[in-house]
């Protein structure tokens, strides 16, 4: 099925989210978009958007996810449906022998996490959650933690602090207005990209973006999170409040082989930064200490009549699509694990749902 | 204003750096503790009278003076505060008073009902000023989440080190938590982070530790708001040297001002121009979390009918 002379072919298995993910693919020289392909009965909203993708790159799209499989030579699938989708969408690209990348978050069930953890391994097929352990200071991290300089880890600490605004500000729908609809604000964040959550099902900034700063935990420490005690906000948006879920958390975790460690993220508004957000990394070990910025590489560029969502510091060197691809390409050569991979997501997925669980019931939960 | 300073040379040096920064106060006498080189601590202060003990200058020069400062990190500070407690007078004493709710609650029985400021020098520290300032204006909005980092390469007690980041958290709350959460891990480094829940939705979390290598250390405050953040990160205040290996980071200093500052408030509350002053009872609620901090780790505590219980 691989070789090195000829493109991995990849199915775009709906892209109603972000297109950053099969654009990495088609970029990268070992792949190549062959199609888009999604349900029928998937809703109008979603039909429109996956055919916008596959005219743009002038690939079909096949109404019938199970004929796309048949009537194509296939080695993939890339998925970025709504988030409740993606872990039916991966078993079954799974089932019909496809390697899978994923959309974060993997999934807000973990029941559905685990059939994809077996549907992944009994088909010995590859899979990558996306993820952003590959930025040049996430890289920077791990290379200096690997080499020792700071000795052995005993603590590890995240700061994501994401400044996406995220519709309405908390306190502002006036008297008798209706709830904000969780999947109707995400239809619409779809063109400024803060959309993350798209799907039926409302999704807290725990589970949208706690896979980044979980997978930095994981790819640094190389442990799991085995407990966890949380607490949770709804501190900054109407649609959070609305719909009841987290736009701030802090997690306090313990992990295998002693470590301990916490992550502290929000979706804390446009104001609060002036660029994408405050992102850090901060690692104690027996020999010192790390600090790490997940900007750097940047530079600063600011101008007359500047955009205000311009952001005035600039991330450059950044490689990360790229080598996931990079990454992902290589497993499937080898058959090694991709750096995020099936088990890694499903684990990343426990954690989230035990730090809900902690935050309701205010105790200490077992991730499961 | 005649201020009487007891403490080592070496803190004599730096209270006496400052002096011209206190409008209209001066430092009259000094007592050396912890085997103080008593002349240089004179000379540092410009104090005129040097006496061996608190107790033998509160005995001769009491009218004299209008206030006390005692700075010493020794477990000799308390029996320095009651000492000078017989005066009468005004007592700003540090760098901490106390370790626990119970050691602060014994001293405070003694003084007889003397005016005793505990120092919360950390307060004063001008990153700290700042951001507490943009709170108190309303720039940032309601606290959702303080974070706090603080690496040391000295080894001191755990309670000395996370009560300044406690009473930082509870200070900009204006409250105490409701739930209290800690975690060491089996490192068996001199390690400790904390999480703390308050009214309303709000949060703190915050990691300590004091095994660094020598000669380093880090803090970094961030206060996230529903209007806005801060951010007070020594990681954004450093410059580098260039000398032929890695550039190394050099962090900009803050100078004296958090004790200038202090001192000041000092001051002021004596001479009655400031209307509110630290007093022992906010000492006493912060390490009533610190104590309940070092209670039980790896529990959950819950403030409930006036106390923290433990879950």
């Amino acid at each position: 099925m691989s070789s090195n002379d000829r493109p991995f072919k990849a199915l775009v298995l709906s892209i109603v989210k972000h297109e950053y993910i099969p654009l990495a693919v088609d970029a990268h020289p070992r792949f190549e978009l062959v199609a888009v392909a999604d349900d029928a009965s998937a809703p109008e909203w979603v039909h429109e958007r996956n055919q916008e993708f596959a005219d743009r790159f002038d690939i079909p799209y096949v109404k019938d996810v199970e004929k796309a499989f048949s009537d194509y030579d296939l080695d993939l699938a890339v998925v970025s449906s709504e988030a409740e989708r993606h872990c039916d969408l991966a078993v079954r690209a799974s089932n019909a022998g496809l390697h899978v990348i994923s959309d974060k978050p993997m999934s807000n069930r973990l029941s559905e996490c685990d059939r994809v953890v077996e549907a992944v391994q009994r088909n010995q097929v590859r899979y990558l959650l996306w993820n952003r352990n590959f930025l040049p200071a996430v890289i920077q991290a791990r290379e200096t933690i690997e080499a020792g300089t700071i000795g052995d880890l005993y603590a590890i600490h995240v700061d994501f602090y994401f400044s996406k605004d995220a519709g309405p500000p908390k306190g502002s729908r006036a008297q008798g207005n209706s709830p904000i609809n969780w999947l109707e604000r995400q239809r619409d964040a779809h063109a400024d990209g803060s959309d993350g959550g798209v799907g039926v099902a409302p999704l807290g900034e725990l589970q949208i973006e706690g896979i980044y700063p979980l997978g930095y935990v994981r790819v640094l420490t190389g442990a799991k999170i085995t407990r966890v005690f949380t607490t949770t906000a709804t501190h900054f948006h109407q649609a959070n409040v609305d719909n009841n879920i987290d736009d701030l958390a802090a997690v306090s975790f313990e992990m295998d082989e002693g470590l301990v460690g916490t992550l502290c993220m929000g979706r804390i508004g446009a104001a609060s930064h002036p660029d994408i957000g405050e992102i850090k990394i901060n690692a104690l070990g027996t020999k010192g200490g790390l600090v790490i910025s997940e900007a750097r590489p940047e530079v600063g560029i600011y101008y007359r009549d500047q955009p205000k969502a311009e952001f005035k510091h600039e991330r450059i060197a950044n490689e990360n699509d790229f080598l996931l691809m990079e990454n992902f390409a290589t497993a499937i050569d080898t058959g090694e694990d991709t750096i995020l991979n099936e088990t890694d997501g499903r684990d990343t997925v426990a954690v989230v749902q035990a730090a809900l669980e902690s935050s309701k019931t205010n105790r200490p939960v077992n991730v499961p | 204003m005649n201020l009487a300073f007891a403490g080592s040379a070496s803190e004599a040096v730096r209270y006496g750096s400052i002096t011209n920064r206190i409008e209209g106060a001066n430092w009259s006498a000094f007592v050396p503790m912890d085997g103080a080189d008593a002349a240089k601590g004179k000379e540092a202060l410009g104090a005129f009278v040097v006496e061996d003990s608190i107790d033998a200058l509160v005995e001769g020069h009491s009218k004299e003076l209008d206030a006390f400062v005692i700075h010493s990190a020794s477990e000799s500070l308390q029996e320095a505060a009651k000492s000078a407690g017989k005066a009468g007078k005004p007592i700003l004493a540090g760098p901490l008073l106390a370790s626990s709710h119970g050691a602060l609650a014994a001293l405070t029985s003694e003084m007889n009902g003397s005016a005793l400021v505990p120092a919360f020098t950390w307060r004063f520290i001008p990153a700290i000023q700042s951001l507490k300032a943009s709170l108190d204006a309303g720039k940032l909005g309601e606290i959702g989440l303080i974070r706090l980092h603080r690496w040391h390469s000295e080894a001191s007690d755990m309670a000395d080190r996370i009560i300044p980041a406690i009473d930082i958290a509870t200070w900009f709350f204006g409250h105490r938590p409701t739930k209290i959460f800690s975690l060491q891990g089996t490192s068996g480094k001199d390690y400790i982070q904390v999480h703390l829940q308050f009214e309303g939705d709000g949060m703190v979390v915050i990691d300590d530790t004091a095994d660094l290598p020598d000669g380093g250390d880090y803090f970094s405050l961030t206060v996230i708001g529903g209007t806005g953040a801060a951010y007070a990160d020594d990681h954004r205040n450093m410059n580098l040297v260039v000398d032929g290996v890695h550039p190394h980071a050099i962090r900009t200093g803050q100078g004296e001002a958090h004790l200038i500052g202090q001192l000041k408030a000092f001051v002021n509350h004596v001479r009655g121009e400031a209307a509110e002053t630290l007093t022992t009872q906010d000492a006493a609620d912060v390490l009533d979390v610190s104590d309940t901090v070092l209670g039980r780790v790896g529990s959950v505590a819950v403030w409930k009918d006036g106390s923290y219980e433990f879950e």
